[in-house]
């Protein structure tokens, strides 16, 4: 019951979803499924903050390593939360909750990945080499690419950015257009491995 | 004196990226801006759109991308009611819909007039992508009954009357990644036959331009580019526009560091030859 | 719409600014502030999560449901609440449920729309003419078609690459390369994108130099 019953969901779920797309008749039950799945759905994103919790509250329990700082993960989460459901999450305008997003939050965030300029600005001093023929290609695509869709660019050399729109519009997009198919196929294939429950991963180990 | 640039502390390097933007931001250049065909190709989906129409526009993205998208949000939302169309937002990542917030408040004062829930309205943000915007193709109340304030859809008049896609004349999505973009054009634009179209982060662009050469995508806003490309057809120059100088330079300093390193490199490869 | 209590505009920037200044810090090497920054981050994150998720999804899409005495709410509903239960071990089986449901949904869904978008449309849009139009428009389709052929063809490993097959193979990887090449530009200019924004932020809206 416990592994049968679900491969049962996976496969009904599955191929009942591929027929609805063929067959407009059925679309209150389609419907209907998908009303559920957007609650279920819901209900996931909890269980992934419930966990986090569940992980920070028995860190500080056993006083294990950076205790302190998950004092400060939980504080921050329960201030965000109190906030948010005493504004019901009314982020129009001039609220509380508005002011811990668009202070708070929003340069956290923002400026985490900001990191990254540098990040790729070191990468590229030291692991860009033109060590092969194919290198020196991608090289040279970057260089016109960085040039090209920048306004400095078009006033080194004002081809820059059609060369840049070659690149992109018919060789990268013929490159990437491989990579989508090839991807395609294979979510297909999986997705037909799941319904069939060959592949189950997803139901994770034990009985 | 080639091994101690080769050692060259990190933190160097990273002032000198960070000078790249700064100073060319309190000293502004000016460059022009070229405008892309792609860019051009999702402006003319907006300004084609007869006044009246509804549009669907999605912010599918994060403070992470903001510095590259808020500026499209607001330069799209600035267009859309230039022509007098009618916005519908939300969102499928959950900071979403508080962008789109921040976006209108930016630009709210330049347009007295709007009225929330005639002029535009904010469903806010539903967890499920793909059911989300499969869900719209058959009915728009499944996934959103409600709108972000909590009042009933049927009770606001921008959208009595909304049933499906068929409600749109167009679906527009600022994309930072999966559940974006793609999203919208494979159950949306694909399944349903809405238009579609993108602003999209750089880098996810490559990725996006397979979609846009067939025409899934009607056209395509890449990256803080982009966004200053259409602020110049909006008329209004914003944090694209004022932001080029320095993305300008930093390229520069960024292609003057590989030419270096690979100096270095071909250096000490032909110097033990 | 409500003025929060302590909704302060300059107080914001300035916290904003500093918390800022914190994730910088890392720059200069690993230390007590920046990971007291990404602490608050993913506590306020998550926070928000949990409110948005609630008032959005939970709220209008299943509790408003129930209150209007649509009980046919109670099975997703149920099947949400066993999702929950993935936290205790020993019930932790009673999730497989839901997300067998979803799971299932999903590739339902996945295998038409991938079909339709990702292969068939790809395709129709690869069948181009390559005579017959001018000459710039027949070298577009010409590299397109070559692009994708080739490129398919490198990841394609029932032939071995030797002979002819090697050249078309290494066609690929050109085209392959120059697609990184292209998404290695894109991605520098994104990634300063995002410096810019924080560095605007700090300039106009902290530090007023820039208007």
């Amino acid at each position: 019951m416990k592994r049968n019953i679900p491969l049962l969901i996976t496969f009904c779920t599955g191929i009942f979803f591929v027929i609805a797309f063929f067959a407009p008749a059925l679309s209150d039950i389609s419907d209907a499924g998908q009303r559920g799945y957007l609650v279920i759905a819901a209900f996931a994103l909890l269980v992934a903050i419930l966990n986090l919790l569940m992980v920070h509250s028995s860190n500080v329990y056993r006083q294990g390593k950076n205790w302190g700082l998950s004092v400060v993960l939980i504080f921050f989460f329960f201030f965000t939360s109190i906030v948010g459901f005493l504004d019901k999450a009314d982020m129009d305008g001039t609220t509380n909750f508005s002011f811990v997003y668009n202070f708070i939050y929003n340069p956290l965030q923002a400026t985490m990945f900001s990191l990254l300029a540098f990040y790729v600005s070191s990468a590229s001093f030291r692991a860009f080499r033109i060590k092969t023929k194919e290198a020196t290609l991608m090289m040279i695509a970057g260089f016109f690419v960085m040039l090209g869709r920048v306004p400095i660019g078009s006033a080194i050399w004002d081809q820059f950015p059609t060369v840049q729109s070659w690149i992109m519009n018919y060789f990268a997009t013929g490159a990437m257009r491989a990579i989508t198919i090839g991807v395609a196929i294979g979510a297909v294939s999986m997705s037909i491995k799941i319904i069939f429950g060959l592949e189950r991963a997803y139901l994770g180990g034990g009985d | 004196m080639w091994e101690k640039i080769k050692n060259l502390d990190k933190r160097i390097i990273y002032l000198c990226v960070a000078l790249s933007v700064i100073i060319p931001m309190l000293n502004p250049i000016g460059l022009p801006i070229v405008i892309t065909e792609e860019t051009r190709r999702a402006f003319q989906a907006v300004d084609n759109l007869p006044p009246g129409s509804r549009v669907l526009f999605s912010a599918d993205y994060d403070p992470g991308s903001e510095a590259e998208l808020f500026p499209m949000n607001i330069a799209i939302l600035r267009h859309c009611f230039q022509k007098k169309l009618r916005v519908v937002m939300t969102g499928l990542w959950p900071q979403g819909p508080a962008e789109m917030n921040k976006a209108f408040g930016e630009i709210k004062k330049d347009y007295p007039t709007l009225t929330y829930g005639t002029d535009y309205v904010n469903v806010g943000y539903k967890a499920g992508g793909l059911v989300v915007v499969n869900s719209i193709g058959s009915d728009f109340t499944i996934a959103f009954p409600k709108d972000q304030a909590g009042t009933d859809i049927r009770e606001l008049p921008i959208l009595q009357d909304v049933k499906n896609y068929s409600s749109f004349g167009l679906v527009i999505s600022l994309s930072a990644g999966s559940s974006g973009g793609v999203v919208w054009v494979a159950y949306g634009g694909t399944k349903y036959h809405v238009d579609v179209i993108t602003g999209c982060t750089a880098v996810s662009a490559t990725e996006f331009y397979p979609y846009y050469s067939s025409g899934q995508f009607k056209g395509l806003i890449n990256g803080l580019a982009g966004a200053a490309e259409y602020e110049k057809m909006v008329g209004a120059p914003g944090k694209g526009i004022r932001g080029m100088d320095a993305q300008s330079m930093s390229h520069l300093v960024i292609i003057g560091f590989i030419i270096l390193g690979n100096v270095i490199y071909l250096t000490e490869k032909y110097g033990k030859k | 719409m409500e003025h929060g209590i302590f909704y302060n505009e300059t107080a914001g920037v300035w916290i904003g600014a500093l918390l800022t200044l914190a994730i910088f810090s890392f720059l200069y090497k690993d230390n007590i502030v920046y990971r007291l920054a990404e602490y608050i981050f993913i506590g306020v994150a998550n926070g928000y999560l949990l409110t948005i998720t609630y008032f959005n999804q939970v709220k209008p899409n299943l509790v408003d449901k129930l209150a209007e005495h649509n009980w046919w709410y109670l099975i997703p509903g149920i099947l949400g609440l066993m999702m929950v239960a993935r936290l205790n071990k020993d019930f932790a089986w009673l999730s497989r449920w839901p997300m067998a449901y979803i799971v299932g949904l999903g590739s339902g869904l996945a295998i038409t729309a991938s079909v339709q978008t990702d292969i068939m449309a790809q395709i129709y849009d690869t069948l181009k003419p390559i005579m017959g139009g001018d000459f710039i428009t027949n070298l577009q389709n010409l590299i397109l078609i070559a692009g994708v052929l080739t490129s398919l063809f490198y990841f394609f490993f029932s032939v071995e690459h030797k002979g002819i097959y090697k050249n078309v193979s290494f066609v690929g990887i050109c085209f392959l390369m120059i697609m990184l090449g292209g998404s290695f530009g894109n991605t520098v200019m994104a990634r300063i994108s995002l410096l810019i924004g924080r560095m605007q932020f700090l300039m106009e809206r902290w530090l007023h130099v820039i208007s």
